[in-house]
């Protein structure tokens, strides 16, 4: 499924290069869209099928949660690290 | 904002309807979703060539280098933020960092996870990267105040290119700049590393 979801990507990047671009580009951006909206509301009802849904639901919410925090606080912590660095160089 | 209420509306509509479906034993085709996880692999990657044939490659690689800082810091320090979330929730180092790698953009991430794993994961990721968004929405203003642009814009990962744009371009042109450039490259990242780490 990896090598098929990366060389689907590839195909599309080589038609994005190759094409003309505005009529492309606004085609794409809505079917995009309307895939999105398909794929959301598909995962949503996968989710509303399950049997334990509300057992899972707390997990779901507190792992995304965590995730989120430490991906983000990740993120401020290195790029301040790097700022220091960078500033120190300078000075 | 309205996109991300309408997507969230569209996600609380199909669980409603998966939970008035499920005592009718009725379940989603895994062909189907398939498919549509391929189609929209394939809009995003038009989207990229668009990006590269109207930027150039080297114009793009250069942008790399003046967005080195945001775009190294968004990568390393979400990765390990995921692997230490994979810690701390039990839920395995891949999948973690895999939903981690999101990067903010919550509906690509979540419905890759949602086909290669399942709902549940691809919820979670759903979750972790709409709150992403909340939390960098939050901060930047805090971050821009104390000159750690760099920062305001890792916080904000691929949504620096559009919906934390705004607030990141009170930093200066300077700033609103290097955050769309991170947002493109961030953006263009995650279809390649979201299933690379999953896996």
């Amino acid at each position: 499924m990896l090598l098929y979801l990366l060389l689907f990507l590839a195909a599309g990047i080589v038609v994005g290069c190759l094409f003309p671009k505005d009529k492309l580009k606004s085609l794409s951006g809505k079917l995009m869209q309307g895939t999105v909206f398909l794929l959301v509301f598909s995962m949503g009802l996968g989710l509303g099928l399950r049997e334990d849904l509300p057992e899972q639901i707390v997990s779901m919410g507190s792992q995304a949660l965590i995730i989120a925090l430490f991906a983000v606080l990740g993120s401020v912590g290195v790029a301040v690290l790097l700022t220091a660095i960078g500033r120190r160089r300078k000075s | 904002m309205k996109l991300s209420l309408l997507l969230l509306a569209c996600m609380v509509l199909g669980l409603v309807t998966g939970i008035i479906a499920l005592p009718s034993g009725f379940s989603v085709p895994d062909g189907l979703t398939d498919a549509l996880l391929y189609a929209l692999m394939v809009f995003v990657g038009v989207e990229m060539g668009i990006v590269i044939r109207r930027e150039g490659i080297r114009h793009i690689l250069n942008a790399l280098k003046n967005g080195a800082v945001s775009v190294v810091s968004t990568v390393t320090g979400s990765l390990l933020g995921g692997l230490l979330a994979g810690v701390v929730t039990g839920m395995g180092l891949g999948r973690a960092t895999a939903v981690a790698a999101g990067f903010g953009w919550y509906t690509l991430s979540s419905v890759v996870l949602a086909n290669l794993d399942g709902p549940l994961l691809g919820g979670v990721a759903f979750l972790a990267n709409l709150f992403r968004e909340a939390l960098a929405l939050l901060l930047i203003p805090v971050l821009i105040g104390k000159k750690q642009n760099a920062a305001a814009i890792s916080s904000a990962g691929a949504t620096s290119m559009d919906t934390t744009l705004g607030l990141l371009s009170r930093g200066g042109p300077d700033t609103a700049a290097a955050a769309f450039l991170h947002g493109v490259i961030i953006s263009t990242i995650v279809p390649v590393l979201v299933p690379l780490l999953y896996n």
